[in-house]
C-alpha cells in the first residue's frame, strides 16, 4: 500500500489513549504469538503421540497383505503424513522461536531512521502468526493422513482370501476352501482343485498364506 | 541541545510540522511513519497497522483515508517520564490517504 500523509484534526486526550493502546498492542504482539505457538506445538505434539499410541492397538500390520492398489495407497498416505509432519514441525518451531538464521539489515538511508523494535517486532509477529497457522494446518493434515493410512491398513481388502491347511497322514494340503459336502472338503490349491476326506484329517488350520514357512 | 521534560501536550501546529518532513513507507497491512517529533525534535518511527495478532477483526476493506493518532515515541530520555511511557509526551493526529493498494 502507498499512502499520502497530511495533518489531521486536533488531538484530544482520547487520541493519546488510542495511540498508547495501539503501541501496547504492538509491543505485546510478538510475545503473544510466541506463547501461542509453544502451546500449539505442545498440544499438537501430544495429539500425534496419542495417535501413535492408538496405532499400538493391533490390527493388520503388513501392508504387503493388502490388495492392489491399497498397498501403494497406504505408502503414499504415509509419505504425505511424513512430509506434512515435518513441515508442520518446522513451521511451529519457526513460529515459536523465530527463524534460525540472521537477517539482512536494510542499508541506511541518510536522514531516515531504521525501523525500531516495535515496527520490526510487528513484522516478525505477522510472519510468525502466518507460520503458526500453516504449521497447525500441516500438523493436523499429518494426523489425518496417518489415521487414514492406519485405517486403510486395518480395514482395506486383503490381497488373498482365507486359506486352510489340512494335514492328513498322506501330507498337508493348503488352499482356498471351495465347498464341503459328504464329509469332503474341496480346496483350490496351487496345483489345481483337490478333495480331502475330512475323516482322515489330523489337523485343520486357517492360515494367512499357503507359501511355505520362511518364504514371503 | 536542551532536552525538554516529559509533558503530555498537543498543539495545532504539531500535525502540520510533523507531516511536512514525514516519510511514509507502505506495508502489506498499513504504513510506517518515519519523522521527527514537532515538540522535542527527536526522530522516531511509528507503525500504523490494521492487522494485529489475536485482535478482534474489523469487517470490510481498509478505508481510503484514516486518521491515525500519533504520539512521540522517541528513545531520548525526557525528564519526568513515567517508567511505562515512551517519548516526550506530545501527540497529534495524522490523516493518511491511500493512493495505491
Amino acid at each position: 500500500m502507498t499512502w499520502r500523509a497530511g495533518p489531521g484534526p486536533a488531538g484530544t486526550p482520547a487520541d493519546l489513549a488510542a495511540a498508547r493502546r495501539g503501541r501496547r498492542l504492538l509491543r505485546e504482539e510478538l510475545p503473544r504469538v510466541r506463547e501461542a505457538a509453544l502451546a500449539w506445538r505442545n498440544g499438537l505434539g501430544a495429539l500425534l503421540l496419542g495417535l501413535i499410541g492408538f496405532g499400538l492397538l493391533k490390527g493388520r500390520t503388513d501392508v504387503g497383505a493388502l490388495a492392489p492398489p491399497y498397498g501403494p495407497l497406504v505408502g503414499a498416505l504415509l509419505l504425505g503424513a511424513l512430509l506434512c509432519g515435518a513441515a508442520g514441525g518446522i513451521l511451529l518451531l519457526r513460529a515459536a522461536h523465530g527463524r534460525p538464521a540472521a537477517s539482512t539489515v536494510p542499508d541506511p538511508v541518510p536522514g531516515t531512521l531504521p525501523a525500531g523494535p516495535v515496527t520490526a517486532g510487528h513484522a516478525e509477529a505477522l510472519r510468525a502468526a502466518r507460520a503458526l497457522t500453516r504449521g497447525v494446518v500441516a500438523t493436523v493434515g499429518c494426523a489425518v493422513l496417518l489415521t487414514a493410512a492406519v485405517a486403510l491398513t486395518w480395514y482395506g481388502p486383503a490381497k488373498e482370501g482365507p486359506r486352510i491347511a489340512v494335514t492328513t497322514p498322506a501330507g498337508t494340503l493348503c488352499g482356498e476352501p471351495l465347498s464341503t459336502a459328504g464329509g469332503r472338503l474341496r480346496l483350490k490349491t496351487e496345483t489345481g482343485e483337490r478333495t480331502v476326506e475330512l475323516s482322515t484329517a489330523v489337523a485343520l488350520r486357517a492360515v494367512a498364506s499357503c507359501a511355505p514357512q520362511g518364504q514371503p | 541541545m536542551t532536552v525538554l521534560p516529559y509533558l503530555e501536550v498537543t498543539a495545532a501546529s504539531y500535525a502540520a510540522s510533523y507531516t511536512a518532513g514525514l516519510l511514509v513507507t507502505g506495508t502489506p497491512d498499513g504504513a510506517v511513519l518515519s519523522g521527527t517529533c514537532p515538540r522535542c525534535a527527536c526522530p522516531f518511527d511509528f507503525t500504523y497497522t490494521r492487522r494485529v495478532y489475536r485482535h478482534r477483526p474489523v469487517a470490510g476493506r481498509s478505508p481510503h483515508t484514516v486518521t491515525v493518532p500519533v504520539l512521540c515515541v522517541c528513545e531520548t530520555a525526557h525528564e519526568g517520564r513515567p517508567a511505562d511511557e515512551e517519548g516526550c509526551g506530545a501527540y497529534w493526529n495524522v490523516l493518511l490517504e491511500r493512493t495505491a493498494r
